[in-house]
């Protein structure tokens, strides 16, 4: 954060207290000081689609860790990755989203697939899918993407395309 | 990184003197939340 501070114009708040330690709320935290601006409350007149979680370090995100076995790049066999928010209005002019991210690493160190995908609804639900199997069409020349359909598996075990 | 958020003023005695402030507390997002990216 203090290095965020120092090369940017933007006001990044000073940190006083980081809790390594999940003795005190059950997890680790960090308190920040709270800087002047403008607040953005989240009400559901407001809720749109997709607001994510992540703790740590995300993936693809930044400068690569150094310390850490690279995936993906640079270890051959196939990577297959889409992440893609859509956001839909129905004919009665109501709205829902469809948030899939999907990432297959398949090498000879193994094979790592993640979906975090899901129908999401007004005021926060979401109907979670928990597996996608892609039939995706590319185009033989030049790779680029044609079309296709996914087949996805919803929490209940259902399916939907 | 996206966690979850914890607006919160302080007030507390520091050498027999009130002193207050204003504080942001950021926590790890709860396991069962969507979408969740694991670390």
């Amino acid at each position: 954060m203090r290095l965020v501070g120092s090369h940017c114009t933007v006001p990044v708040p000073a940190v006083p207290w980081q809790e390594r330690d999940s003795a005190a709320l059950g997890v680790p935290f960090f308190i920040m000081n709270r800087i002047d601006g403008q607040r953005t409350e989240i009400t559901p007149d407001k809720w749109v689609s997709t607001r994510d979680h992540s703790w740590g370090v995300r993936y693809g995100v930044g400068q690569p860790p150094v310390d850490v076995e690279p995936v993906g790049d640079g270890i051959g066999g196939t990577y297959e990755f889409f992440w893609s928010p859509i956001y839909l209005e129905r004919p009665d002019g109501s709205h829902y989203a469809l948030f899939l991210n999907y990432s297959l690493v398949d090498s000879a160190y193994g094979r790592t697939k993640t979906v975090m995908s899901a129908v999401e609804h007004s005021y926060g639900r979401v109907e979670r899918i928990v597996d996608i199997e892609p039939e995706l069409n590319y185009d033989p020349i030049n790779r680029n993407f044609k079309g296709g359909t996914l087949v996805c598996t919803m929490a209940d075990g259902s399916k939907r395309r | 990184m996206s966690s979850e958020t914890l607006l919160f003023d302080l007030s507390w005695q520091e050498n027999g003197s009130e002193r207050t402030g204003r504080f942001v507390g950021r926590l790890p997002p709860p396991a069962d939340t969507f979408p969740l990216f694991p670390d």
